[in-house]
């Protein structure tokens, strides 16, 4: 066996008996129809298409973030060659592939949803299309043509979709050879075990050589890794910069794709650290999940979470410092007016001063019920912090609608969680949940021994 | 990759110990250049001082020349040592072992270069005190407002924990440079050593402290330079204003000071013999940390250009433009180039791995990082709002002299360092070699 120290034979066998996780079936059933019934209720009892879209967009944006971002853990431990998260890799891949039903949201929002933009020519906003000919006659006309709503929806289809081909290639170089190892083992201690249909999609081919997969799958990573590091950072920024920030669209801040996504990262990883620590003993690697990976992923969680407030803070204080009309009004709205200011100091204390306060524990990172609370509470103040930045540049009444945050923005955010929770556990049920074939899986051998060498020798204690 | 590594303690300390104290003819040329150099830069210092800053080619519009230019660059080289020694500590990076202690010395060093510019700059160097706040007879207090002011304590506050760190991380093997020698030198040593025996307790305490200021120091890596940044982004100049400039800044600091490492242990591993201890597994790594930032670097390039496009602020995007077409245009395509273009071939292993190609690279990449910065400081100025106050800007001969001397300062230092002092940590390379076991088997 490749991996040191790691029975993955037994792993594999664990596969065999595994049922479906009914508690994660009903909350991603139970989350699925609240998303629809809130998305009916704003569309067609409130009447309030700018506000569902709204919500649509903070839910859409949140859940890419972390789709993506559980490849781009992957790809973290590709290109380091880190030992620490291997037993945490297959569960981060597996988020992955909530990407193709992220792009298919991302086409409704595209085709249908798109005149919740204030800039687009027949926009449902109140006040009518935002005017983009430029304030001075030294201004060249650049927003009109960027904001174009068929270049729009052709540059993020094409650029979203590109890079989520590159994560399919690249997850299926790290599937494929776990699922064809599993295969061969599963077939050999019962002849009549059948491999689920989908599997193929992933790489699985029935008698394939292991180890020739082994070297295309490690190759294919190796190839793709580098590439998805990079696309993930400029199609993130672009998604971060059109359906987001332009929303308003006089207001910029080059950080703010930057920004976006590191925060989808850290907020993958949280959600990584709660499916690792909830499904460890239905997967049957709860030997694997130790106190100390829980204490090296939430030590890196804590780090983002200081990332987050230290790129926030390098945003607003040059912005406050200058005090130029033209970026303070986006602040000013979210920081001062009625309960939007609310919400911005709950998403301060929710994403950085209650993580970093609990975080800094060793001892708590080590402890499953406390992880796995302070890590909802920072995926919670990130739905938040989508949702403020979000809401406020489509929404001009001058008091916050609770009714529609509770009745719309909530459930379509529980619908995104709810299909993605329910996608990951049916996969996770019919996959290796760890990368059982990879080289580096299990403990470094110089963490594990010291050997003596010769020629060394102290004399002999008399 | 390993390397061939040292086999046993003893091994491990010849090899170090070995190229104390005795400089080799090629060493002492190497220390006289840089000696030259830095007497040559303080005899123009001392021309500016006697004449004042018309010395210099500093006008009206650029009123930030090539010092504050240099200064950002020496503080930028003096971001990677304290990455290597603390960051990489704190995720048990392995390959730091070999480098580090170079790193830090590079760290400390460069930071001590950086702070000659503020009183460079200065011109009447000896009201250099006007820098810190105290209750004093002028009723005067600094601006506390004013990001140069943040600076100040910024890089004083870097300067001393890198320091103190560099100190307590060389206490055991200065220990060592003691028990091997004799006399004053001996006494000198242990002085320095702090009477360092190796008892359990001691090292339990060392390793304490090294933790804690290995964690102390780390957010100082991430604060000097955004506090750096924000000397320009705070204002309203067109080019400087950029939300993007703290994590952009710190990213081309580690680039450039990861390639100075290169730059610097290179030479040392071959001159020294230090295979060993120095090797491609450590270049490889630092040039991976070169290509990592290099592509940060290339997309905070493109996002300014895309941003000042987007905005429809005239003023970004007519400086964005100038600065591509304009008079300056060579030095922002020779920074293209060295900095987004020249690093892209170590995406392959096989140059990577080239010794001359990589150490050609590291050079192509700091003279890379001098010109950022001089984009960013001469041509926002050079080429503010208002046209009438446009203004070209050539540095004169005293200022490149000033930029020679202190490059001769910094290597006056770390050659100085290298001879005295062990620029391989013994310790941490001894903890990938096996223990010495008494009478052959562990006991």
């Amino acid at each position: 066996m490749s991996a040191h120290s790691i029975d993955t034979n037994a792993i594999i066998d664990g596969m065999a008996g595994r049922t479906a996780n009914k508690t994660a079936g009903l909350i991603g059933i139970v989350g699925i129809v609240l998303g629809v019934v809130g998305f009916a209720l704003g569309l067609l009892v409130f009447k309030e298409p700018s506000w569902t879209w709204g919500a649509y967009i903070a839910g859409l944006v949140f859940i890419l973030g972390i789709a993506q971002g559980g490849v781009i853990f992957s790809v973290i431990m590709t290109a380091t060659h880190a030992r620490w998260g291997r037993p945490l890799k297959r569960i981060a891949e597996t988020f992955g592939l909530f990407l193709p039903f992220g792009y298919l949201a991302l086409i409704v929002l595209l085709v249908v949803g798109l005149k919740v933009y204030p800039w687009h020519p027949q926009t449902w906003s109140p006040n009518g299309a935002v005017d983009l000919a430029p304030h001075s006659g030294l201004a060249i006309d650049t927003k009109a043509m960027w904001l174009d709503p068929t270049f729009f929806m052709l540059r993020q289809l094409v650029a979203v979709g590109f890079l989520f081909i590159l994560d399919f290639f690249y997850l299926r170089g790290s599937f494929g050879p776990d699922l064809i190892m599993a295969g061969a083992r599963l077939k050999s201690k019962d002849a009549s075990w059948k491999a689920p249909g989908w599997w193929s999609l992933l790489g699985y081919k029935e008698g394939a050589d292991q180890a020739a997969a082994i070297a295309s799958g490690k190759k294919m990573q190796g190839a793709l890794f580098p590439l998805i590091g990079l696309f993930y950072a400029v199609v993130f920024s672009l998604i971060a910069f059109d359906l987001v920030m332009s929303l308003a669209p006089w207001w910029y801040s080059n950080m703010f794709g930057a920004w976006f996504f590191a925060s989808s990262f850290w907020i993958s990883m949280a959600a990584l650290g709660i499916t690792a620590v909830l499904t460890k003993r239905w997967l049957g690697i709860n030997h694997l999940i130790t106190p100390n990976v829980t204490l090296d992923l939430g030590k890196l969680i804590l780090a983002f979470c200081m990332f987050w407030a230290y790129t926030l803070f390098a945003q607003i204080l040059p912005i406050w410092y200058a005090n130029m009309p033209e970026e303070t009004d986006f602040l000013l709205i979210r920081m001062t007016l009625g309960e939007w200011s609310w919400m911005s100091k709950t998403v301060a204390v929710m994403c950085f001063v209650m993580p970093f306060t609990v975080l800094v524990s060793r001892g708590i990172k080590k402890m499953e019920a406390p992880f796995v609370l302070i890590l909802s509470v920072i995926l919670m103040g990130v739905f938040m912090e989508r949702t403020l930045l979000v809401m406020p540049s489509i929404w001009f009444e001058h008091t916050f609608p609770i009714v529609l945050f509770l009745c719309v923005s909530l459930p379509i955010f529980a619908g995104f969680v709810g299909g993605f929770v329910l996608l990951v556990s049916r996969v996770l049920a019919k996959v290796p949940p760890i990368p059982v074939s990879d080289p580096e899986l299990g403990a470094h051998p110089w963490d594990v021994h010291v050997h003596a060498y010769e020629g060394d020798v102290l004399p002999a204690s008399k | 990759m390993l390397g061939n590594r040292p086999a046993t303690y003893a091994e491990t300390n010849r090899d170090i110990l070995r190229v104390l104290f005795k400089p080799s003819p090629l060493f002492i040329l190497a220390w006289l250049v840089s000696v030259g150099c830095l007497v040559f830069g303080a005899y123009h210092w001392y021309r500016q001082i006697f004449w004042g800053l018309g010395t210099d080619g500093m006008n009206q519009a650029s009123f930030w020349g090539t010092f504050i230019v240099t200064f950002v660059f020496w503080v930028g080289i003096g971001h990677a040592g304290t990455l290597i020694s603390a960051i990489l500590f704190l995720v048990r990076s392995k390959w730091r072992t070999g480098v580090y202690r170079a790193s830090e010395a590079m760290t400390v060093f460069a930071v001590m270069t950086a702070l000659l510019f503020p009183m460079l700059h200065l011109g009447r160097v000896w009201q250099v005190y006007w820098f810190f706040p105290y209750p004093n007879q002028r009723q005067l207090w600094v601006n506390f407002k004013s990001p140069l002011m943040w600076d100040v304590f910024a890089i004083s506050t870097y300067f001393t924990v890198s320091a103190v760190f560099f100190f307590i991380g060389l206490i055991p093997d200065l220990a060592i440079v003691r028990d091997h020698n004799t006399g004053l030198i001996a006494k000198v040593y242990n002085v320095l050593a702090l009477g360092w025996r190796g008892t359990n307790r001691q090292w339990r305490h060392f390793m304490a402290a090294y933790g804690f200021f290995a964690a102390f120091a780390t957010p100082l890596v991430l604060s000097v330079h955004s506090v750096v940044s924000w000397d320009f982004a705070m204002a309203t100049t067109a080019g400087w204003h950029s939300t993007l400039f703290p994590p952009y800044f710190v990213a081309g600091a580690i680039f450039s000071g990861c390639a100075m490492v290169i730059t610097l242990l290179m030479p040392m591993s071959y001159f020294f013999g230090w295979k060993k201890y120095v090797n491609m597994w450590h270049y490889d790594a630092l040039a991976k940390m070169c290509l990592l930032t290099s592509a940060i670097l290339t997309y905070s390039y493109a996002t300014e250009y895309f941003i000042g496009w987007y905005s429809q602020n005239p003023y970004e995007w007519e400086i964005f433009q100038w600065r591509a077409t304009g008079e300056l245009a060579w030095a922002f395509w020779l920074m293209i180039f060295c900095n987004c273009i020249a690093p892209l071939p170590l995406y392959f292993k096989k140059l990577r791995h080239n010794h001359i190609f990589l150490f050609i690279v590291t050079i192509l990449i700091n003279v890379g990082m001098w010109f950022e910065r001089f984009n960013i400081v001469v041509s926002s100025t050079a080429h503010s709002f208002d046209p009438s106050m446009w203004r070209a800007y050539n540095p004169s001969f005293n200022e490149y002299a000033i930029l020679i001397g202190s490059a001769g300062w910094f290597f006056f230092l770390f050659l100085s360092f290298s001879k005295t002092f062990p620029s391989v940590a013994m310790m941490e390379i001894k903890e990938m070699v096996a223990p010495p076991v008494r009478g052959g088997h562990h006991e």
